[in-house]
């Protein structure tokens, strides 16, 4: 059994715990009734994490997770499965939530938190020297277990996901489009495309996308 | 992501999700692929069901290693997901792309 209820916050929290350990625990752990769901080395911060929040809507699903489970596992197309089965979502939405999210998580892993030089990005031999630097910073408990945060809210019309991480922000101002043919520089034409609004906030720590529900 | 390769010269297909945690086996594949005599390399992406940006970044290396060595690299049968990347970033354009 890969769930855990903290005994510690009340029944109604819908709080389960994640073992970061593959897409099938992390499954289990979003199974309903969770809403909210926390990495087993963060658990003790919950408390700071939802200080605030809204814990009594049942429509919404948070995901607290570290950087290196956030890369090393694809948490993504797990979390947006979950959502699936508590929202509506068409084939078309399902395909645009699940490419924005990814690429707003992978900014936030790459360069929010590991903070890799998108240079490294412009060949095949430099990606392989970003392994390297990846993997000591992974493996880093500081960088390693720094936080990703995924946050869904929905209403009938409307769902929103919040992606933050804990880097020192990024200005997006500065961001160009991609060349045609450019190594990088697609993923906020991306996340553009995909949802109906994007907006970066935090000095560039959180971007919210925001995408119409069919009626 | 998996790759599946044979040793007859035939296409070469990628399955599962391509995204920019697979560039170590994605190098090695090109490496593999280029490293071997022929004109014309064909990857499969019908079985590929999501590719993010850092997928087709990596594609376009590809592209880059094949022009190097005087080849030409087909990309055939994108479906679902990937096709609709395909036609955002106007890939099309940018590679054969076989339907």
């Amino acid at each position: 059994m890969y769930v855990s209820v903290d005994r510690q916050v009340p029944a109604d929290a819908f709080l389960s715990c994640w073992n970061g350990a593959s897409e099938q625990t992390l499954d289990a752990a979003l199974a309903r009734p969770a809403r909210r769901c926390i990495e087993a080395g963060l658990l003790d911060r919950s408390a700071e994490i939802y200080e605030g929040a809204d814990l009594s809507t049942d429509k919404a699903l948070s995901l607290v997770i570290t950087t290196r489970s956030a890369y090393r596992h694809s948490v993504v197309k797990t979390y947006v499965q979950a959502l699936g089965e508590r929202l509506a979502l068409t084939e078309d939405l399902r395909i645009r939530v699940y490419s924005a999210v990814q690429e707003a998580l992978m900014n936030a892993v790459l360069h929010g938190n590991l903070r890799i030089d998108g240079g490294l990005r412009g060949s095949l031999d430099g990606l392989i020297a970003a392994q390297a630097i990846i993997e000591a910073k992974l493996e880093s408990p500081e960088v390693g277990s720094s936080m990703i945060r995924l946050d869904a809210d929905w209403t009938s019309s409307a769902l929103a996901i919040t992606v933050r991480d804990s880097g020192d922000g990024y200005d997006y101002s500065g961001v160009r489009p991609a060349a045609e043919d450019g190594m990088s520089g697609r993923g906020l034409e991306i996340l553009q495309v995909f949802s109906d609004r994007v907006t970066v906030l935090n000095g560039g720590t959180t971007v919210r996308l925001e995408f119409q529900l069919c009626p | 992501m998996q790759i599946h390769m044979d040793n007859a010269g035939g296409p070469i297909a990628m399955s599962g999700e391509f995204t920019f945690s697979d560039h170590v086996p994605f190098k090695q594949m090109v490496t593999e692929i280029f490293a071997a005599p022929g004109r014309s390399v064909v990857i499969d992406l019908s079985k590929l069901d999501f590719i993010d940006s850092a997928g087709l970044g990596m594609l376009l290396l590809a592209r880059d290693e094949a022009k190097k060595n005087h080849r030409e690299l087909i990309l055939r049968r994108p479906s679902g997901q990937v096709k609709r990347m395909f036609a955002v970033t106007k890939f099309n354009t940018l590679f054969t792309v076989e339907e």
